[in-house]
């Protein structure tokens, strides 16, 4: 420690030597401070570092979509466990105002993914997705939930029926299973976009377009045409979006009240 | 569980793997911001990924990813 580091004030009278001069002091104690702050966080996490404040968080779906099972360790994951209480906090906190998702993800657990994506659906706050590189699968669910997604251009969405690449495990593999996991998936696409039933079908079972399967790989203005994603845009654009409806979320508030 | 997902069964669910001596990641707290660390040892650790949603907490310096933290008693 510093030997200033902290400086107490004699009482008048008793001391004759006038006081240092006030800059040099200064100097010392902030530096002293910094470093203590720095050591506190490495050390023990302690002190609370003053950050700037957002009112928009943001959430990362990369990988797999990981839920019952935990997968071998050479998957990227995003945990079930990990998303579902980080929504019901934002849900909660009074100082966020909106979700930015960002989309990257292969497929996974179905019903993790159609959780995750029921979660967000239902949310009161705004959200705006965007889908970047890849929205395979169970993405596509998620892509939809948001309040408004965005697909950047070069970005790809897979859309394949479970059954074909769909590994069962340990539930009943019978067609009608498969079929009624497909039809949930199917109306939750259909209900939180304005694609048709009909061109999501058409989509799912076309065949000559993926080499191993059954399906359509959609590319970023493709989706739109089709209304999955509502618009093609980046950041800036979902950013945008994102305070556009906020705005409009306070103002209709304000009415109700 | 039903798995969907344009990466083929074998590489995903392969087994291959384990007997590398893959990584062993371990979630820990860190000025109340969630952390997954890959483990180094009794006493160190190496940052691999933030698990937050405030993307403020992205830019601190001292949680970087790749960053390595020690252990030590409070």
């Amino acid at each position: 420690m510093l030997e200033n580091d902290n400086p107490t004030i004699e009482p008048p009278g008793i001391n004759p030597e006038p006081p240092k001069p006030p800059i040099e002091h200064t100097k010392k104690t902030v530096t002293a401070r910094k470093a203590d702050t720095v050591d506190n966080i490495q050390e023990l996490g302690t002190t609370e570092v003053p950050t700037a404040k957002t009112n928009i968080h943001v959430m990362t779906i990369i990988g797999q979509v990981e839920g019952h099972m935990i997968l071998p360790p050479q998957n990227k994951t995003t945990k079930y466990e990990h998303i579902m209480p980080q929504l019901v906090a934002i849900e909660q906190n009074p100082d966020i105002e909106g979700l930015l998702l960002l989309l990257n993800t292969v497929g996974g657990d179905v019903e993790a993914g159609l959780a995750i994506a029921e979660m967000i659906a239902s949310m009161s706050k705004p959200s705006v997705s965007i889908v970047l590189g890849g929205g395979h699968s169970i993405g596509v669910p998620i892509a939809v939930s948001a309040t408004y997604s965005y697909i950047v251009e070069s970005a790809t969405m897979t859309i394949h029926p479970i059954r074909l690449t769909g590994l069962v495990i340990g539930a009943p593999s019978s067609f009608d299973y498969l079929e009624k996991m497909q039809d949930r998936v199917n109306k939750f696409v259909v209900d939180h976009s304005s694609v048709s039933e009909r061109k999501w079908k058409e989509l799912l079972f076309k065949t000559g377009e993926l080499s191993r399967d059954i399906g359509t790989s959609v590319i970023g203005r493709d989706a739109v045409s089709y209304g999955i994603i509502n618009e093609i845009g980046g950041l800036s654009h979902a950013q945008t979006k994102l305070n556009q409806l906020i705005k409009i979320q306070k103002e209709t508030k304000g009415l109700k009240q | 569980m039903i798995f969907w997902s344009i990466l083929p069964e074998e590489y995903v669910f392969s087994t291959n793997n384990l007997l590398d001596s893959s990584p062993l990641y371990e979630e820990i707290q860190c000025n109340n911001i969630k952390l997954l660390v890959e483990k180094m040892g009794p006493t160190q650790c190496k940052i691999s990924r933030l698990l937050t949603t405030n993307p403020q907490d992205y830019l601190l310096p001292d949680i970087q990813p790749g960053n390595i933290l020690t252990y030590k008693p409070i």
